[in-house]
């Protein structure tokens, strides 16, 4: 065997050089560019795919890259939402979401933040490892200029021209004032950041402010059915479709958008790209709508709720951001919603009760832990709820009433405990609660 | 052969331990011979006394940064070892270097003052340090750091004089042997981390920007550093040292790959426009440069000469005695090991045991235990070692070691490299190590600098062991193993290569290796891999090539063992290519001589279910192994002087064991070949053995899936004539072949100065054990082909190089082991050389014999060492 058949043998694995598949040598050979023109351009004609994909090319020091602008009026809609009703707007309600996100910078920085804008930023890559080898080969990101989403598409169209395209989009994102991403702070921006480092180009980001969406709609919406129900969970594409009623037609799937890539590399044909670039137009504008639907609810509260189970979430995304009323009053409301389930009255109450000791609020606890209680409903999470509330209540009664025979009789209830360390503390909650009323009754005696 | 006399120790024992040491030589020095003092096979055959060596010292080069020189001052180091100051010389003025280093000689400080007086001079100073395992990187952060303080004290210091400036500050200076340097560039903190799969995710971006010195490992460096090179952009722009510690454990299959993952370094060096210099120890081989020029491509200055001292040693071999002179059958070496080992443990000595395997460490481990009368309540003063461990137990025990609460350790070659476990007494191997490199390594964990210290070698009835038990000077005398690699294993290779391309595009007329990587290149392009454009290889794939390639095995698979008795705990793991033999259902597990029975295998779980079980025997696998030739790249006829012997006049010779083979007078040719190889290996039963008397009390079959691989291998081909010669039935000459195959792996060993597990050995019609030679359930033995091949099997995929030098000695490996065969004392086979008869057959020996002198033509070698 000569040498490239034993390495056919290693790298299929037996098998023979395919014929006729996509990577087919022929056509992979035909289209090898002719090396040596000592040029650090596209081998394949830049101007031809912008024609193809309806865009421009723009030079820079780098060379020359494409870019594809597409603009979505303010007054169509995407799904349920209006294009214009999915801006999102860069304030104290965004911090309510991200309370780790750094307030917008009026002052000292002069108008740099003025007019700068939000940047909705979505990557296509060619692998999801990141690392050196996975390239960030479509670059989206889209803003919104006088109510409209204006989308601006970065395409590499070729390796050797990625110093092109990383200087265009490093001025892009240095001039924005907020990027918003979906997953951003685990993959998109360190790929990109990757990226310049290969290059040994400066970081533009190191000093934009990033919201990542994806963790406020964990918080929000990680435990509805039809989101939970779904592979993967929080999925941007899962979350369009159940919060604006999206639905994507002839769509491409993410897991086919590299291979797609490749071909056109090895074909120079750029339009197999054009779903791949509608795919990602669709995700900058529902991230914007989903962006701009968690903030709605935090702006308007459990009234913008569809359901208890969202007003409890609402409730906690409120209270980690330190907004304790706001948060009190949703999980008052989901405590009180007939329609809501027992689970959900119950984590509200809980967390009510919690709040309230919290901020010493010893009698309003004692309240919801009686309502927890009074709960109806056999769930684990419910049996879990109530022998906290009674130990709670148990505590209560002892330390802050001084009602020992109240106390006493609680913490018998919890005696009978399946957990072995509960039911042991309430043994020794009960002995000490009988030597507190002997003594109480000794001393009534002397009195 | 002289009877060896025990030197009497120089001068008058100082110390008490000194006289235990010698009271404890003594007794096994005149253990009794079983046929008197006359008989020929002694039980110590060498006893070698190496003299104290005293330490040669060397300056400080001139240019040292006087903070270096004062910090090590305060840790009572004025002058270097000459091999130290050596090495500081050469990578001063920019050249590479590796440094042959006993243990015990210093040798970190052969890299580490080097690295801490460039970082001194130059704070953007960076270094890579490799080691081969986690565990070591560990234990030299602990060390490093500590240097690292001092260093930064000194600087500390430094910095409170220099704006004083004046006479004064400058006496201070001086007095403080700091000498007259002008200004001193302040350091504000040398960053020393260890970077590997153990560090928190949020720790490595801090590391990845602070770190001055990176401790680390190859796996590491393969899997998470290269491919994410741009975030260590800092790292690579200012790399000025690798360090390639334990050098010598770069061999075969582990050494290919890491010389590949050095061509890939260098390539990001490149990127990053540095040019590291390369700093290499390693314990003695033969060929330290050439491994060191092999693994990074580069030009070395060799540094051989240690200036450390050493303190007085003495070296025992022991052969059990022969208890069956009828089958050659020695006493079992574990329990002569254990016996040498209790003679050192008698006299509060404290010990290490190595032996050579998992399963024999658990047993000695078991027979220490309960032969070591310690003081009552302190069971933990004997403890097995080996990888499988979980870390927590393994540094216990290292510290059990360190503090002298563990008396004596029993461990796999897992305490071989550098794990600080202090200065043990008595260093004890069951069993020859395999190399003359590993034993000296072994021996060296017993005795420091100035300390009296023993090692014995109590050989197995193995034929390699009983080779060099039986010829001393072969150890003493003869140069330690050549370490092998073949970095351009096209499995390896392409592994790389796609690696690379991730992590860099290649150019059209880049090079890496021997190999055209251009070919490389053009075939991965085939499969979509990489795509070829504006003069540059673009990895075009959505895959992490780093994480399907495993660096040390087949795979990267392991499994884990989960003790079932109460609740569900993991107690150990094992490596995927070991897991059948040793995993297997009703297998008896042992960790540290606690007995579990597998109860379930889960295969594609990758978990073993066991139970904590009470039983007098441990079990042993059989493995069946079926080779198929797929591509043979030469083949030699050795000899063709003489004609196919006479078949109808050698079928009338009675088969009689003893006559004499050279009166036949008929010879024909053997073949030898080398090529690739498919080979399948599958786990078909299991023996149940008595512990102690190694009684075979059982057995049981198994239905496990098979492994496989494409791998090099040598072979022997039989020739129909020789085989319709023998004057033997069917099942004889079958059993002739086995036996000349368990002869042929053995001295293939030798030949090739080679690891036990790097050769597989295989015949046509499978396992060499006798009682499922039949590759399956109660099958058919398959009977032999007319033309029988006798396969010795680079055990690694893709081979590691070991075929093609077999194949070009194959005369002398004939004649060898025809020696080793006829030389035997044995009536018709034994261990030591075609196997014990109850394995391989009553007639094995015989026709093992017969078949050897009918293909042998060329006249022997000048000198044969059996």
């Amino acid at each position: 065997m000569d040498l490239r058949s034993r390495l056919r043998t290693i790298v299929n694995g037996g098998a023979t050089a395919p014929a006729g598949t996509p990577f087919d040598p022929a056509q992979g050979r035909e289209l090898t560019y002719e090396p040596d023109t000592g040029r650090y351009e596209a081998t394949i004609d830049l101007d031809r795919v912008a024609g193809v994909l309806g865009g421009r090319v723009v030079s820079n020091q780098y060379g020359r890259a494409l870019m594809i602008d597409r603009r979505y009026e303010s007054d169509r809609f995407h799904g349920t939402r209006r294009v214009g009703d999915c801006d999102v707007d860069d304030g104290e309600l965004l911090r309510l979401l991200d309370p780790a996100l750094p307030p917008r910078d009026l002052g000292a920085g002069g108008d740099r933040d003025g007019d700068a804008r939000t940047l909705f930023v979505d990557l296509e890559t060619t692998g999801l490892s990141g690392g050196a080898g996975t390239v960030a080969f479509l670059v989206g990101v889209g803003w919104f200029d006088l109510g409209a989403f204006q989308v601006r598409q970065f395409l590499l169209t070729s390796y050797a021209s990625e110093r092109a395209l990383l200087c265009a989009v490093a001025e892009c994102f240095g001039a924005a004032a907020l990027l918003v991403t979906y997953n951003g702070k685990t993959f998109d921006v360190p790929v990109m950041e990757t990226r310049w480092l290969f290059h040994r180009m400066p970081l533009p980001l190191e000093s934009v402010r990033h919201f990542d969406m994806l963790h406020p709609a964990r918080r929000l919406w990680r435990g509805r059915h039809d989101v939970s129900m779904e592979e993967g969970g929080c999925r941007l594409g899962t979350l369009e479709r159940v919060l604006c009623d999206v639905t994507r037609v002839g769509d491409v799937p993410g897991m086919e958008i590299p291979a797609r890539y490749f071909r056109f590399l090895r074909t120079g044909d750029a339009r197999p790209l054009e779903p791949v670039l509608e795919h990602n137009r669709l995700d900058l504008i529902s991230l914007a709508a989903v962006a701009a639907h968690a903030v709605d609810l935090v702006a308007q509260g459990s009234g913008r709720c569809r359901d208890a189970a969202e007003v409890l979430a609402l409730g906690k995304v409120y209270e980690r951001a330190g907004a304790n009323d706001r948060a009190l009053a949703c999980y008052a409301c989901a405590a009180g919603d007939r329609r809501a389930s027992a689970d959900v009255a119950g984590e509200a109450l809980y967390r009510t009760g919690v709040r309230f000791r919290r901020d010493r609020r010893f009698a309003d606890a004692a309240a919801a832990w009686r309502a927890i209680l009074e709960l109806k409903g056999r769930s684990t999470v419910v049996r879990t709820l109530k022998q906290y509330a009674t130990e709670a209540l148990a505590v209560h009664h002892e330390h802050r009433e001084k009602d020992y025979e109240s106390a006493r009789e609680l913490a018998m209830t919890l005696l009978d405990d399946a957990t072995f360390e509960t039911s042991e503390r309430a043994r020794h909650r009960v002995a000490r609660l009988n030597r507190k009323l002997a003594s109480n009754d000794n001393s009534q005696l002397f009195a | 052969m002289t009877s060896p006399s025990l030197p009497v120790l120089a001068g008058d024992p100082k110390s008490s331990k000194d006289s235990l040491l010698q009271q404890a030589l003594g007794r096994l020095e005149s253990s009794a011979r079983p046929g008197g003092p006359d008989d020929a096979d002694p039980i110590v055959t060498a006893s070698r006394r190496l003299p104290a060596v005293a330490a040669s010292y060397a300056a400080f080069p001139e240019a040292t940064d006087p903070r270096l020189r004062a910090a090590l001052s305060a840790r009572g180091i004025e002058q270097l070892y000459t091999h130290q100051a050596e090495a500081f010389e050469h990578v001063l003025a920019g050249r590479n270097v590796v440094t042959i280093t006993p243990t015990a000689s210093g040798k970190t400080l052969c890299y580490n003052a080097p690295v801490l007086d460039a970082i001194l001079k130059d704070p953007s100073t960076r270094a890579l340090y490799l080691f081969p395992t986690k565990a070591l990187a560990q234990d030299q952060l602990a060390e490093l750091h500590a240097l690292a303080e001092l260093v930064m004290q000194q600087n500390a210091c430094g910095q409170h004089e220099a704006p004083e400036g004046g006479a004064e500050g400058a006496d201070d200076r001086a007095r403080a042997g700091l000498g007259s340097h002008a200004q001193l560039k302040a350091v504000p903190e040398i960053g020393v981390f260890t970077y590997d799969g153990d560090t928190p995710s949020d720790a490595r971006r801090a590391i990845r920007g602070r770190a001055h010195i990176v401790l680390s490992n190859p796996d590491m460096l393969h899997s998470g550093i290269l491919p994410h090179h741009p975030r260590w952009a800092k790292l690579f722009e200012n790399l000025k040292f690798v360090i390639v510690d334990e050098l010598h454990a770069y061999r075969g299959v582990f050494g290919s790959h890491l010389s590949n993952i050095m061509r890939r370094l260098q390539r990001v060096c490149r990127h990053y426009g540095s040019d590291p210099v390369f700093i290499c120890s390693s314990a003695t081989i033969a060929n330290p440069r050439e491994l060191a020029e092999g693994l990074t491509g580069r030009a070395f200055e060799l540094i051989e000469r240690s200036g450390a001292p050493r303190g007085e040693k003495f070296f025992l071999f022991v052969n059990p005695p022969v208890v069956n002179a009828q089958l050659g059958i020695r006493r079992s070496y574990l329990a002569e090991a254990r016996r040498v080992a209790l003679e050192f443990l008698k006299n509060k000595l404290q010990l290490i045991l190595f032996a050579q395997s998992r399963l024999a460490t658990e047993i000695l481990t078991t027979y220490l235990k309960d032969a070591y009368q310690g003081p009552p309540g302190a069971s933990d003063v004997i403890r097995g070692y080996r990888g499988g461990y979980l870390p927590n137990r393994r540094r216990e025990i290292e510290r059990g070691l360190r503090d002298g609460d563990v008396r004596a350790v029993v461990s796999t070659n897992a305490l071989e490299l550098g794990i600080d476990i202090g200065a043990l007494d008595v260093s004890v191997m069951a069993g020859y190590p395999g190399t003359i490199a590993a034993t000296w390594q072994r021996a060296g964990r017993a005795g420091r600098r100035s300390t009296r210290s023993a090692a014995v070698l109590v050989a197995s009835s193995a034929p390699i062991d009983q080779f060099v038990v039986r010829h001393p000077s072969y150890f003493f005398e003869a140069s330690p193993e050549h370490a092998l690699i073949n970095p351009d294993n096209l499995h390896i290779l392409v592994d790389h290569v796609k690696c690379a391309a991730f992590e860099l595009p290649f150019s059209m007329d880049e090079a890496f290796g021997q190999e055209n990587v251009q070919d490389v290149l053009a075939v991965l392009a085939e499969q979509g891999f990489v795509h070829a454009a504006d003069g540059q290889w673009n990895w075009t794939h959505e895959s992490y090539p780093a994480d399907a390639v495993s660096l040390r095995s087949v795979s990267s698979d392991n499994f884990v063992v989960v003790d079932t008795t109460n609740g569900e705990r993991v107690i150990a793991e094992t490596d995927f290519s070991s897991a059948p033999a040793t995993l297997h259902e009703k297998a008896i597990y042992i960790v540290e001589g606690q007995l579990f029975q597998v109860e379930r295998l889960d295969f594609e779980g990758r978990k073993a279910y066991v139970r904590s079980v009470d039983c007098d025997y441990y079990t042993d696998a059989i493995t069946y192994t079926k080779v198929t030739i797929l591509d043979t790249f030469a083949s030699s006829i050795s000899d063709d002087r003489y004609p196919i012997a006479d078949e109808t006049e050698q079928a009338r010779q009675a088969p009689n064991i003893g006559h004499r083979l050279s009166d036949i007078g008929h010879r024909t040719s053997s073949r030898a070949s080398h090529g690739e190889v498919h080979v399948v290996s599958r786990v078909v039963g299991f023996k149940k053995i008595k512990f102690y008397t190694n009684e075979n009390v059982g057995s049981g079959e198994l239905d496990l899936p098979e492994q496989q691989m494409h791998t090099s291998s040598y072979w022997l081909t039989i020739p129909a004539a020789v085989m319709q010669a023998l004057p033997y039935g069917g099942d004889d000459r079958r059993d002739g072949v086995v036996g000349l195959a368990f002869a042929m792996r053995h001295v293939a060993q030798l030949l090739l100065m080679c690891d036990r597990g790097d050769v597989g050995v295989s015949i046509d019609g499978g396992s060499l054990d006798k009682v499922t030679r039949t590759g399956g359930k109660g099958g058919i033995p398959e009977a032999l082909q007319a033309e029988p091949n006798v396969f010795v099997y680079d055990n690694y995929p893709g081979g590691i190089g070991f075929s093609r030098p077999l194949f070009e000695m194959h005369d002398t490996l004939l004649a060898r082991t025809r020696e080793l065969i006829a030389e035997c004392p044995c009536e018709s086979g034994c261990p030591s050389c075609v196997g014990p008869e109850g394995n391989t057959g009553p007639r094995a020996k015989a026709v093992a014999l017969e078949i050897l002198e009918r293909m042998s033509s060329a006249a022997l070698p000048e000198q044969v060492p059996f």
